[in-house]
Formats: C-alpha cells, structure tokens, sequence
C-alpha cells in the first residue's frame, strides 16, 4: 500500500506544486534577522538576569548612599530587617543609623535606613555588649574590643578611643571596667554617653560619662536616706546636666519605686514617687526615659507588663501587653515607646518592635537569632523604608517574605538551565538529523 | 554576496520544488504552502553557519517544517477557526468533474484536510518520504509509540473519509 498511497500523495500535488512561488531571495535576509533578534534577546534576558540579581542584593535592602555631611540624621526607620546574603562592615562615612541589632551569637549589626546590615567591629570580649546609638543616629558608642570603648560621630566620622575603659574580665588592668548586659544613654545634645563602669582602684560608684571630647566623668547614683549608700539604675539623661534614676522606696509599708533626679555629682534635684512598681525587682533594664525626659517606660522582668509613666506626676498612663526581650531596652517613638519582643511562631524567633498596645512596627528577620534590637528616636518618627519587600509585606513574619528573594533568584537559575537544556537538546536533535 | 549566502541560495533552489511538494501535502493549500516554504527557508539561513558543519540541511528542513506545520495550526486554532481548503479545486455541485483521477485528487485532498497536522504528517514522513517509524518520530520530537498510533488512526480515518480511495489500494496490492 505504501507505494501505492505516495503515488496518490504525488498525484495530489502535482499540480498545485506548480502554483507555489518559492523564492529564496529574501529567506536570507530574514534569516539574518531572526538571528541577531535571537541573540539580542539573549543578551537582554541574560541583562535583565543580572540586573535583577543587583537590584535584589544591592538594592533590597538598599544602603544609605547620600554623603554623610549632608545629613545630619537619621530621617527614616526600617520596617523589615533580612538576614542579607551580605553584610558590609561600618566604615567611614556610612551616614546616619537607624538602629542596631545585636544576635545571639554575639554578632553586632549597624541597620541602615532601609534595613541593610553593616557589621560593627569588635574584637576579643566577653558576650552581650550593646552598641548604644544616639536618637539622631549620628553617634554610635561601643566596646571595640577588650581593651577599647570607641564613641563614633557617623556624620562627620570622627572617632573618639578610650583606652582606659574595658571588659571586666579577671585579667584587666584597665583603670576602668565596663560590663556586658547593661544599656547605655546618649545625652541630649549627643556629647557624652553614660554607660555602666566604675574605677577599680580606687573603687568608685558604677557608672561614668564618656564626651565626645575623651574625657570621662564619674556620674554617681543617689543616696536614699540619709544612712543608705548610692544606690539605684539609671534611666537615662533628664537633659545634658542632669540623670534620672529609678531607686526603690518605701511607702505605707510596702514596696514602690522613685523617680530620682540627680545631677552628676549624684546630688538629688527632684524624687518622685510612681504609681506602679509595687513590688518589683529593680536592674538596669527597669527603666528608660524618653527624648524629652516626660515619659518612663518601668519594666520589671519578662513576665510583668511594662508600664508608661508620666515623670512629672508619677502617674501611670499606660500598660503594654508584650513580653519584653530581657537584654534590650526599649526605643521611642516622640513620647510613645516601642518594646523590643519576639514574636513566637514557627519559623523561630523573630525579634520586633511593638507599641504597648502590641502593634508591629518593625520587625527582624527570625534566622538572626536577635538579642536585642533598637532604633533612633528621630528615625522612628519618620516614615517607613525599605523598598520591595516592605511594599509587599509590610510587617508580616510569614516564611515568604524572608525567603522570596531565594525563590526569586532559584525560579532565575530554573530558568537558565531549562532554557539551556532545551537548547541543548534542539541542537543535539537537529545535529542528528542532519547527520542521518 | 556572501559565500553562506550563495551557498544556501544554491541549496534553497535546488530543494524548492520538494519543499513545495512536502508543504502542500502538510497543508493542503497553495497560500499556506507558500508561507511555510518561506518560513522553513527563513529557519534554514538562520541556522545555515551550523548546519554547514554537518553532511546536509535537508534532515533538518525536514524536521522543521513539520514542526512548523504543526505549531502554525495550534496557534491558529486558538485565534479563528480556520477551515483548510482540500484543493484549489472548485468542489461541490457545481464542480465539474472531468474524470477519474481528478475525482480522486478532489476526495484525497478533502480527506486529508480532515486530517489534524500531526496525522497528515506521519503521512507524509511514513508513505512519502518513506521514512521508518524511528525518523519519523525523530522528526516530530516524539516517542514511536505516537507516530504507530497516529498512522493507524490517520490510515482508519481516510478509509471512512475516502474508502475508495482506500479500497482501490487494497484492489491493487490483492491483484
């Protein structure tokens, strides 16, 4: 039948073969086209590749690019923080900060504006030292390494060293000794920064002011009674002068808690009871006082709600419902705090900053194992940054929106190998034919 | 011009009228025969630089133009409905049909036109360029299997399209 059927097929086309016009000028031409077009749209795929590949690790996050000098704060707060593919170092000139992040494995991060990572240097100390950045994000005060505290101006990238502070260890023979697990305070105008360290010889009171012009000035706590020694935990600066203290007083018999204010001589300027405390264990994450000095946030442990209080009245105003990181004092919005907490889900831990009502405002991601997390003030009162991934998923703690950038860049390399793989075997089967 | 360019001219006319042949039996239509010629041709010099580097580009028109055949009526179908015409011919009641063999050319073509593309191509590749099944297969990009079952249904579907057609081919192999 073979024959037979193809002599038909023949038959059929005998004639209208004879109608069809091939002409074979122009197939070249066209060829030629189709060609370059092939291989410029190779070029642009493979371009576009590339670019989103840049874009997603150079721009999201993105990094502070604008001259340090002409920027005299932080302006913006990151709503998300990723774990980067990439970390930069803090260098001269990496502008204003909006926060830091320590981890718990003792890295410490500077977060830039829209939420990339730069790592602070440190070098052999012992664990849970806090970086403490100013509420403009312009000065950054840390423990470089066993032996060193450094004050750095990010604004005009002046450092200031002070090889008379370190880490508390048995091996220290510094003249001062400063300890992990302990806040610290940037005055006001941003000139000095009161941290926990005392004089170990002789010994003096627990902590010291460090200026931005290398001198150190002992700040000594308030005296209770009359017959009590100095005791108490700072919460921070009233105004450059003047320090606040919250000190545990007696009151109708029981427990309570003051407000001292004391300038740094450790001489008391005003006491004021506060409404709440009662019954509480004073340290010194119990207490930190806003900007402007009108607010404290009062935290006793984890399981205890912070309270917001009114530091003229010592009234309470307000109770949050977090459960606050125990290692990490709080940041503040104007006079509203943001408590640093994790947030308990599936994925792990991930560390976030929530108003005391318990609404998100910003939020790490959870493969950073966060310690503690803290923001400048002036950055929190401005608006949200971040770019692609804040635009897509705000504050949201689900997997995707750590992970999509991966996906993204694995569904760009899926595509890659298919599309070569597809070549490849285009080719290979064409060769064949050919060769038949 | 180029030496590529003179050489594949050389190649294009001489495998013209086989290319005609092949693509009015994959479309039944002169026009679309036309355009598939062109668009085989247009393939070829794209990738003539390779080509040149095995023994010959007609394995590979080959394979194109079915393909292309193939692909040009999915993507048709998805846009209009397009009915392919069995043959220039005037058909109908009004056609005037001289004698036998026009007869049969008339029926061959409006059963073939009834056939989808991949039938009509196994066909072709099967009892027209007498290729085995294995080449065939190679030539569609599919599995053997495909092309034995697409032969059967395309041999059953022109016996119930055009069974005298058919049975004047088993008269013939019988005597």
């Amino acid at each position: 039948m073979n024959q037979h059927l193809k002599e038909r097929l023949d038959d059929y086309s005998v004639e209208a073969v004879q109608q069809i016009a091939v002409t074979t000028d122009g197939a070249w031409r066209a060829g030629r086209r189709r060609r370059r077009t092939r291989r410029a749209a190779l070029a642009g795929a493979a371009a576009a590749c590339v670019a989103a590949v840049a874009v997603a690790t150079l721009v999201l996050p993105g990094r502070v690019s604008t001259d340090p000098a002409s920027r005299p704060g932080v302006d913006d707060y990151p709503v998300r923080i990723a774990d980067p593919w990439f970390t930069g170092d803090l260098e001269a000139g990496s502008g204003p900060l909006a926060g830091v992040l320590v981890t718990i494995a003792d890295d410490r991060y500077a977060i830039t504006e829209d939420g990339a990572l730069l790592e602070i240097p440190y070098g052999d100390t012992t664990g849970d030292f806090l970086p403490t950045l100013s509420s403009d994000g312009t000065k950054l005060g840390y423990l470089r390494d066993a032996k060193t505290y450094v004050l750095q101006d990010l604004a005009t990238d002046r450092v200031v060293e002070f090889d008379e502070i370190g880490d508390s260890r048995s091996d220290s023979t510094l003249p001062y000794q400063t300890t992990g697990q302990a806040p610290g305070f940037w005055s006001p105008s941003g000139e000095q920064l009161l941290i926990m360290a005392w004089r170990a010889d002789p010994a003096s009171s627990g902590f010291v002011a460090l200026g931005l012009d290398g001198t150190i000035t002992e700040v000594r706590s308030p005296q209770r009674t009359s017959s009590d020694g100095r005791v108490g935990n700072t919460v921070g600066w009233v105004d450059d002068e003047h320090v606040g203290w919250v000190q545990r007083a007696r009151r109708d018999g029981a427990r309570a808690v003051d407000l001292v204010v004391t300038d740094l001589a450790g001489r008391t300027v005003s006491r004021t009871p506060l409404d709440a405390g009662a019954g509480i264990q004073l340290s010194q994450w119990s207490g930190s006082l806003s900007d402007d000095g009108t607010r404290l946030l009062l935290r006793t442990d984890d399981l205890v709600p912070p309270a917001l209080v009114d530091t003229e009245t010592g009234e309470t105003l307000d109770e949050g419902v977090a459960s606050a990181m125990s290692l990490c004092g709080p940041s503040w919005r104007g006079d509203e705090p943001l408590v640093p907490t994790y947030v308990a889900n599936e994925s792990g831990d991930d560390g976030q900053l929530t108003t005391l009502s318990g609404q998100r405002v910003a939020i790490a991601d959870p493969s950073l194992d966060v310690l503690c997390i803290a923001m400048a003030s002036h950055g929190l009162a401005g608006s949200p940054a971040g770019g692609l991934s804040t635009w897509l998923f705000g504050t949201s703690e689900g997997w995707l929106s750590w992970h999509y950038l991966e996906l993204l860049a694995g569904g760009l390399v899926l595509i890659g190998v298919t599309a070569a793989l597809w070549t490849w075997r285009r080719r290979y089967l064409a060769s064949r034919s050919v060769a038949r | 011009v180029e030496p590529e360019e003179r050489e594949f001219e050389e190649w294009a006319r001489a495998r013209a009228p086989a290319l005609a042949r092949s693509a009015y039996l994959l479309t039944g239509d002169v026009h679309l025969a036309e355009d598939l010629v062109q668009d085989t041709l247009v393939r070829i010099a794209d990738h003539w630089h390779r080509l040149q580097r095995g023994s010959s580009p007609d394995a590979y028109a080959r394979q194109v133009m079915h393909r292309l055949s193939i692909d040009r009526w999915r993507r048709r179908r998805v846009r209009v409905h397009e009915v392919l015409q069995g043959d220039e011919s005037p058909t109908g009641a009004s056609a005037v049909i001289d004698d036998e063999a026009a007869t049969d050319r008339i029926l061959l073509g409006q059963a073939l036109a009834r056939l989808t593309p991949k039938q009509r191509a196994v066909l072709m590749l099967r009892f027209h360029h007498d290729l085995t099944e294995r080449e065939s297969a190679e030539v569609l990009g599919c599995s053997i299997s495909t092309v034995k079952s697409q032969t059967r249904v395309a041999l059953e579907r022109l016996r119930v399209l055009a069974p005298d057609i058919l049975a004047s081919f088993a008269a013939e192999d019988r005597s």
